[in-house]
């Protein structure tokens, strides 16, 4: 990808759990690679120009998950297209206009890559930034299960 | 094909696999709830293995084969029910026993093709129907409730199993379905309708918001079976088939949310028997009652004062008992 127009650029983990034991880790991380593709374009064609690139890494997130890594850039023609946008900011929220940030990160996360992954029988969870602590420990998560 | 309009999935759980497990789990219910009449007359006659043996060693399979991602097709019901005509299990019994067996893969064959998928949908719509129908020719008739509207169903997927298997949004007039790839599951799978009888009168209907899981989960569902066992137009075997396979859908769910922390045995025992012992002492007075808990207002207080009153007349002497709730005058006449 182009790094030419980058302003910024934010990193994001998440965790993948292939629902087909068909699917090899060359196969997942080419799906990836595409679905992020499609996502990226799809996005631009609602005047969010982002560049994203996903990878997979060793990351553990639990059994029969992958880690995978995405890159969100925002360019300097995408910067004046989402600020001069208001629908954008409305939607988008203060993250993307302020840099990329976890709203925004998200937003691109939840509405235009993973629904492609799930498609593609990739499960994805766990989003959050890269430089955010890891999940909640088992103690934690017993607690809210309660609460709920 | 196209999902029925009330049944669709959440967008987390909507993947290619999930629906195929789905349909597969259901299709495979729906086929062992069929032929069950016979394979229960099988292994009554012949001796080990029992019934519960043999779908148990079906539910193990087709879970092991879910949680190792090896369903991705309707299709895939032939290799799950291959694997399982080959098992110790089933091979160990009699010749009638096989038969039903046989009976059960051949129904599972003719409908595990391509053009069938998304099958799981149309079942639990089905079911869905056929739960807010006989609750309105069996139960509503006896409380005052106005036309039961049958819920949209949205069905997800907990791998681990640490959700409810079903949770109702009384608000949204919604029922969330869970495919769980465990036992209870598959029991649940067999006796679907129940499963949205429970639903609507447990979590949808009463209006108090506060029940506990005693009320809910055990004297609601008494109430259930007990219509169950009375409705003289449902086909006797069928019917006894359906009462044993829902005891031991509860069964192996109180097992399955003990294990996991999410409810208590003890919360449970409480509640036991008082449906039944109510309706047989005065069936004018136990649907008075049953009126009563569904339309008690919405206060946690209210809640628990129900909880004590039931809890009063589980371990009171036949003649306390009479003293206390026939004829019936509330709950708070009891306590």
């Amino acid at each position: 990808m182009s790094s030419s127009q980058t302003t910024n650029q934010e990193a994001f983990q998440f965790s993948i759990s292939p629902q087909d034991a068909t699917l090899t880790e060359a196969r997942i991380s080419s799906i990836l690679a595409k679905a992020t593709r499609e996502a990226q374009k799809e996005a631009r064609a609602d005047g969010i120009s982002l560049k994203a690139d996903s990878s997979l890494h060793g990351g553990f997130f639990g059994v029969g998950e992958i880690g995978a890594l995405l890159l969100l850039a925002k360019t300097a023609t995408g910067a004046k297209v989402i600020a001069a946008t208001s629908a954008g900011a409305k939607i988008l929220g203060k993250g993307v206009l302020g840099g990329i940030g976890g709203a925004g990160g998200k937003y691109f996360f939840d509405h235009y890559l993973a629904p492609r992954l799930r498609e593609l029988n990739l499960l994805p969870s766990k989003f959050r930034p890269a430089n955010e602590a890891s999940a909640p420990s088992s103690k934690k998560k017993a607690k809210r299960r309660k609460r709920g | 094909m196209s999902n029925p309009p009330d049944v669709s999935f959440a967008p987390e759980s909507d993947l290619p696999a999930i629906r195929a497990r789905l349909d597969v789990l259901l299709l495979i219910g729906r086929a062992a709830r069929l032929y069950f009449p016979g394979l229960q007359d099988a292994c009554d006659a012949n001796g080990p293995p029992t019934w519960d043996e043999i779908l148990h060693t079906l539910a193990e399979i087709l879970f092991r084969e879910m949680t190792r991602k090896n369903i991705t097709g309707i299709v895939h019901a032939v290799d799950v029910w291959a694997e399982f005509e080959r098992s110790l299990t089933v091979r160990k019994l009699s010749n009638s026993g096989r038969l039903a067996i046989h009976r059960m893969g051949q129904y599972v064959s003719d409908h595990a093709v391509l053009g069938r998928a998304g099958i799981g949908l149309s079942i639990l719509a089905h079911a869905n129907t056929l739960a807010t129908l006989w609750l309105q020719r069996h139960i509503l008739p006896h409380v005052e409730y106005g036309n039961l509207t049958a819920a949209p169903v949205v069905v997800e997927y907990d791998e681990a199993g640490t959700q409810f298997c079903a949770a109702s949004t009384p608000s949204m007039w919604q029922v969330r379905w869970t495919l769980q790839p465990f036992e209870h599951s598959f029991y649940g799978a067999m006796i679907l309708p129940r499963v949205f009888e429970h639903e609507y009168l447990s979590h949808l209907i009463p209006l108090n918001r506060h029940l506990s899981k005693g009320v809910r989960e055990v004297f609601l569902i008494d109430t259930l079976e007990h219509e169950h066992r009375n409705d003289a137009a449902q086909n006797p075997r069928g019917k006894n088939a359906d009462i044993k396979l829902a005891a031991w859908f509860r069964v192996k769910l109180e097992d399955h949310f003990c294990r996991n922390g999410l409810t208590s045995r003890a919360e449970l025992r409480d509640f036991e028997d008082i449906a039944t012992l109510m309706r047989r002492k005065s069936e004018p007075d136990f649907w008075r009652m049953l009126d009563n808990l569904l339309t008690y207002p919405n206060h946690e207080w209210n809640a628990r004062r129900v909880d004590e009153a039931l809890k009063l007349l589980r371990y009171a002497s036949d003649e306390k008992f009479d003293n206390l709730a026939i004829p019936w005058n509330g709950f708070e006449a009891v306590l």
